[in-house]
């Protein structure tokens, strides 16, 4: 077991797997949550995954699965919080608006769509890399990116994203 | 703007927006410092809940030290580990090469872990393995590199969900069993539809399902493994198996069948009961590392 190895990949990777786990997960909290749980899961098996080809590919897959996961078990659950957490504050700019839209809308999304519309259009995964990512195959991948975006389309997701007319389609 | 260039924007000015999480790396080696220190008293302690694992349902403990017992399915809530063990002095002569379903030797060869990508893939032994219905492979293995006896394994299309770090297994057990999803899962669907996995000791001729204690469904068993499946969700907390010996006889001393001093009449699982194709496959028992072997999932 290195440890020093694991310090320097969390280091490195650490704020990338945030910023991922943030645009998959409902809050912050929730996100932070994720991260600091798969990488502990992560350094239960550091001497494995370092050995792979691309531990970080690894690494977010872990992410992105235990994600899915846990939607699953916990949807429905409410737990209670030490803290509540800060919300963001809406900004009056229009883009800072869209980018909230944007989030508002892909938290309504099915967990592995919205990790498939995240690692498409966020990390700039292929197809088959999401594929292999998430675990399904390619027509799987590309069903669910088309049901995702059709669902942001509906009138409810186009007027949040101020979406024209001719721009939903 | 389209719809995708919308998202796409609107994800990376929210990416850009994120901050570090403080002293991530610091936390991190804490938290799995203290897991690993869990999982290893655990197993230790031959009553074994597994870490959490992608599929994660129900978590069983042990109710007896002998195949034949009644053993209780605790659903810790939701969310908690899937792994139920009773000890077994006779867990090293288990038999391998058990399966249930068809077993393509890819998926056995991607489960396979490179500690060392200048040698390969490491040896594991395949105890028992299957593929349900709806297309999820299952494997429990040992991998004596790695320090745990047993390990399981679940994915689609050759491909295991490493994902998810496998749960350990101690030494000692005469049945496990394991939930998990079903293609919900994959197709985003929703409902929350699981499989239930028992694998018995080589032998066990009969395995049986009590949804509460008290009523009984045999389940069809082949090779001492049965696979039902709960089209609404986890097996509930009062579910119970109980597994017969090689001669079909419980720990009572009735026959299998009998009911064992309950009734044998079952009430019925929701949603039924489906198990795979009992033919076995020719894959082997023991895998061993060769170069010219398919790289486990682990290297990519």
């Amino acid at each position: 077991m290195s440890d020093d190895s694991f310090r320097e990949f969390v280091i490195a990777r650490g704020p990338d797997l945030t910023r991922m786990a943030t645009l998959l997960c409902r809050d912050r909290t929730e996100a932070e949550d994720l991260v600091q749980d798969t990488l502990a899961s992560v350094y239960a098996s550091w001497r494995r995954i370092e050995a792979a080809a691309s531990p970080d590919a690894y690494v977010r897959r872990m992410l992105v699965n235990r994600h899915v996961s846990w939607w699953r078990r916990h949807r429905g659950r409410v737990e209670p919080r030490a803290a509540v957490p800060d919300r963001t504050t809406p900004d009056p700019t229009e883009a800072a608006a869209t980018t909230d839209a944007v989030l508002r809308m892909l938290r309504t999304l099915p967990p592995k769509q919205r990790a498939a519309i995240v690692l498409r259009y966020y990390a700039d995964y292929t197809d088959a890399q999401i594929a292999e990512t998430l675990g399904c195959s390619e027509p799987t991948v590309r069903s669910q990116i088309s049901r995702a975006l059709t669902a942001l389309r509906q009138p409810a997701g186009a007027a949040e994203l101020g979406l024209t007319e001719r721009t939903r389609t | 703007m389209n719809i995708e260039d919308i998202v796409r924007s609107g994800l990376h000015d929210a990416a850009d927006q994120v901050a570090p999480i403080p002293d991530l790396h610091a936390t991190a080696l804490q938290r799995g410092r203290r897991r690993r220190t869990t999982r290893r008293i655990a197993t230790a302690g031959c009553v074994v809940v597994s870490v959490s694992a992608i599929i994660a349902t129900g978590v069983a403990v042990s109710n007896g030290t002998g195949g034949g017992r009644h053993h209780n399915l605790h659903v810790a809530g939701q969310g908690d580990g899937t792994q139920q063990v009773v000890a077994d002095p006779w867990w090293d002569t288990w038999s391998t090469d058990r399966y249930d379903g068809h077993v393509d030797p890819a998926f056995l060869q991607a489960i396979r872990p490179t500690y060392d990508t200048s040698k390969g893939p490491e040896k594991i032994t395949v105890y028992a393995a299957g593929t349900t219905s709806d297309g999820n492979q299952w494997a429990m293995t040992t991998d004596p590199t790695e320090g745990h006896r047993i390990e399981w394994w679940q994915g689609r299309n050759n491909r295991p969900l490493v994902g998810e770090v496998p749960p350990e297994v101690d030494a000692g057990q005469t049945w496990t069993s394991w939930s998990m999803p079903t293609e919900s899962a994959e197709n985003g669907s929703s409902g929350n539809q699981q499989w239930l996995i028992v694998v018995g000791r080589p032998g066990t001729t009969d395995i049986d399902f009590s949804p509460d204690g008290a009523t009984w469904r045999p389940l069809e068993t082949h090779n001492g493994i049965a696979v039902t499946f709960f089209a609404d969700g986890f097996p509930p907390a009062s579910a119970r198996v109980r597994l017969s010996d090689a001669s079909g006889v419980y720990a009572t001393g009735k026959p299998a069948g009998a009911g064992a001093g309950e009734s044998p009449s079952a009430s019925p699982l929701p949603g039924g009961s489906s198990t795979s194709s009992p033919t076995p496959t020719a894959a082997p028992s023991s895998i061993t590392a060769s170069a010219s072997a398919a790289p486990p999932s682990a290297t990519r």
